[in-house]
């Protein structure tokens, strides 16, 4: 009876087990193909609708912002403008975790016709595999079958059927489709944080986990993109660090030497060889936690940030 | 240890060889593994909390056997006291000890003597009030002499710790279980086939049901004030779901593991929305909480045997028990108290109701009055839902007076249509199945065996591709 039941067992298992088995080996032998650009642009159209508001900013001098929370929160386009007396047109096009893989398409989505610069806020973590719990299920196809294995012990159980859906292209209940706004915000992008972000506080060595998961390759080959997208339209590209609370720097100097020195030769290895600005703030109150500005910090910073735009 | 985890994936295979395998031959050996196992499976969420079962379980082991020595009535009552108070204190002071001390403060505070009193950072151990009550109802059956005490600590310990109801039930009874500890298992393949299927019905209850529907619970309930009526209803119609799914996906996946093991465990759950009134309800509803409070607390209360006066008395404290045994909240005592209210008509009536049978037997479809009295015990159940999932009274209320507005009259503001259509699905097998053990526990029996596989790799492939977004089980906070 017993071994009735386990040959039963082993053949029903049989053919899930096989079908993982073969899904397994399709991603891992067909990865470049499936992280193609030209893949990644059929998982991120669209991305720019909610965008569509900013082809009505008739302009001859626009400059837009990108990155992640840090600059969404962290610089005010009104007070940019502002400041520019409205000889410039501070557009910002960064969103919660924002990486540079989903910033590339939304470029490429848009008209650039009358974009004189890019000012890009670099929070290096964004570029690890360990924030692809953050991203487009589609990502997950780029961990290699032992991290995934940890990655669904670890933050997802639902990881492998993620990935294969994401294989199959269903939609990710995560990141719907962007909804198309035409209306121009009040901020043009920009959004003064009034509460408090949760779990941001997390040490150094927490946020990369470089060990278990490593760089995202393909979040620098992205990052490279934007430049070249840039130069190729006429653009000046110019990347700088965004500010952080003076405990962050500290934990950072004296915990994240090595994963600073990781992250630039990983830059120099995508092709990346520019400087990145360190345009910091040091006055803790202005900050919501580790690295969101709160209201006020937006106001300062921004203020900082124009005379840094005004000298380049 | 969840049982839709990878970890409990790669436990289980481990357990089930050594059990059938290596300790076969020795049932002391068999039941010491299931005791190692039950052990790891707990201390997997924190290793410091077995102590406390260990305690909870030794205290009902000597206190048994010293009732056995012991033929004086009132010592044997001591040992039963010294249960009692060893089990509830437990219980009492991990669920209950910030509640009371906050209810006290905020008495005191409300007749002009404030007081000051800290509460304590307390965690609550998983499952407490499910193996308390296990080992408790051991005690009063020896006490009741209804029960001959094991001698074998192996045995008893085997018993409480269980592993697959150990963390949600079902709350075993020790006649039913313990007898099944001391003598040996016999592997049936039946029933062991019958128990994957269990757990598999289990899993798709509660990966697909109870994750899918508690996403939009947890949407709606979050910001109940910005959501018409109609939405709110809506909300506490996908919390129906997902405590049902959550719930008794986790009873069947524990009956079924146990068939694994040779072992049976008794229904917990009985198709309980489709019941045709509150008592049946309650009949069909977490069977072994309710019979719980039934021979425990209603019965000793007098039940039904003193007049109607005492009667209504006995069910109200017995709901509000209950109420109070899902967690330290008033609404929690709100939602209980609901309960009895709603069993008021039934406790009045000068005749005793005729016990239901069976649900529309030989029909696919219910008679009218049948199909009326289903539907509006579903509203009366869905209604007291939402005292048990806001987060507070004052949320409750704000609910409840959208419900009952003009808003109700409205298109609902969040319409998923996805899990709609696995509701249907779902409902579709309930209601099938509504008079066997669990719903699928017939489907396929005639069918040849690759039709009854395409059947279970498609449950399989729903579970996969459709399973929401992870949330804890329910009753473990319980």
């Amino acid at each position: 009876m017993m071994k009735k039941f386990l040959y039963r067992f082993f053949l029903f298992s049989l053919l899930p087990l096989l079908t993982l088995l073969v899904l397994e080996i399709w991603i891992g032998t067909k990865q470049e193909k499936l992280l193609s650009e030209k893949k990644l642009e059929q998982v991120f159209r669209n991305r720019a609708d909610e965008y569509q508001w900013v082809s009505n900013i008739k302009h001859p001098k626009k400059i837009f912002l990108l990155g992640s929370s840090s600059i969404k929160y962290g610089l005010s386009c009104r007070e940019l403008n502002r400041l520019a007396a409205d000889s410039l047109a501070f557009i910002n096009l960064a969103a919660d975790a924002r990486d540079p893989i989903e910033t590339y398409f939304i470029l490429k989505q848009l008209d650039l016709s009358g974009v004189k610069a890019m000012y890009m806020g670099i929070d290096p973590w964004i570029y690890t595999r360990n924030y692809y719990r953050n991203r487009h299920q589609y990502l997950l196809l780029d961990l290699p079958f032992a991290k995934a294995v940890r990655y669904s012990k670890e933050y997802d159980a639902r990881l492998f059927a993620k990935r294969y859906k994401a294989l199959f292209h269903f939609p990710d209940p995560d990141h719907p489709a962007s909804i198309a706004q035409s209306k121009i915000p009040a901020d043009f992008g920009s959004v003064a944080l009034t509460k408090k972000p949760v779990n941001f506080n997390d040490p150094v060595t927490k946020k990369y986990r470089l060990k278990d998961y490593g760089w995202s390759e393909l979040q620098f080959t992205y990052l490279q993109k934007i430049v070249t997208l840039c130069e190729s339209n006429g653009i000046v590209f110019t990347a700088f660090y965004p500010p952080r609370r003076s405990d962050f720097i500290l934990d950072d100097e004296k915990n994240g030497r090595d994963i600073r020195l990781s992250f630039e030769e990983q830059l120099m290895k995508a092709g990346f060889n520019r400087s990145i600005h360190p345009l910091q703030l040091l006055k803790d109150d202005l900050f919501a936690d580790s690295y969101h500005l709160n209201k006020a910090g937006q106001e300062i910073y921004s203020r900082y940030f124009f005379s840094f735009v005004q000298e380049n | 240890m969840l049982f839709n985890s990878l970890d409990f994936a790669i436990f289980l295979p481990i357990v089930f060889i050594l059990y059938w395998f290596v300790t076969q031959k020795n049932l002391r050996v068999q039941n010491g593994l299931i005791v190692v196992a039950s052990f790891v499976f707990y201390g997997w969420w924190d290793w410091r909390f077995l102590s406390l079962l260990l305690f909870s379980s030794m205290v009902d082991y000597v206190a048994g056997l010293a009732m056995m020595k012991e033929q004086r009535q009132r010592r044997r009552k001591w040992y039963l006291i010294l249960s009692i108070v060893s089990n509830l204190g437990l219980l009492g002071f991990f669920k209950y000890y910030n509640f009371f001390l906050e209810s006290f403060t905020a008495a005191f505070s409300f007749f002009g003597m404030p007081i000051h009193a800290g509460t304590l950072y307390i965690i609550l151990p998983v499952g407490i009030s499910f193996y308390t009550f296990q080992s408790l109802s051991y005690g009063i059956d020896v006490y009741r002499r209804k029960l001959e005490p094991t001698r074998d600590p192996i045995a008893f310990l085997a018993f409480v710790s269980f592993f697959p109801q150990l963390v949600a039930g079902p709350i075993e009874r020790a006649t039913h279980l313990l007898p099944q500890f001391q003598k040996a298992r016999v592997f049936d393949y039946s029933k062991a086939v019958d128990g994957l299927k269990q757990i598999l019905w289990g899993l798709f209850k509660k990966m697909v049901i109870a994750d899918n529907c508690g996403q939009f619970a947890d949407l709606i309930f979050s910001q109940s004030e910005s959501y018409h009526g109609s939405t709110l209803l809506l909300g506490a119609f996908f919390f129906a779901m997902q405590i049902y799914g959550d719930f008794s996906g986790y009873s069947d996946m524990a009956v079924g593991l146990s068939r694994l093991f040779g072992f049976d465990l008794m229904q917990n759950f009985s198709f309980p929305y489709f019941s045709r009134s509150i008592a049946e309800f309650w009949r069909r509803w977490h069977i072994s909480l309710s019979t719980w409070f039934r021979d425990y607390l209603y019965i000793p209360l007098g039940g039904n045997k003193k007049g109607k006066a005492k009667t209504i008395r006995n069910t109200f404290i017995t709901f509000l028990v209950s109420g109070l045994w899902h967690g330290a909240h008033l609404k929690y005592l709100a939602w209980g108290g609901l309960h009895a209210l709603y069993m008021l008509p039934h406790l009045i009536k000068t005749k005793t109701a005729k016990r239901e049978s069976a649900i529309a037997p030989g029909k696919f479809l219910p008679g009218w009055k049948e199909g009326f009295s289903i539907l509006l015990t579903f509203i009366l159940v869905l209604l007291a839902w939402i005292f048990f999932r806001a987060n507070s009274l004052a949320q409750a209320d704000q609910i409840f007076s959208e419900i009952f507005s003009r808003s109700m009259l409205t298109i609902p503001q969040v319409l998923p249509r996805k899990i709609l259509v696995l509701l249907a699905f779902f409902l579709l097998f309930e209601w099938r199945g509504r008079n066997s053990l669990y719903a699928i526990e017939k489907t396929g029996s005639q069918w040849p065996i690759w039709t009854r596989w395409l059947f279970y790799y498609f449950i399989l492939l729903l579970i996969f591709l459709e399973g929401g977004r992870e949330q804890p089980f329910i009753y473990f906070q319980f």
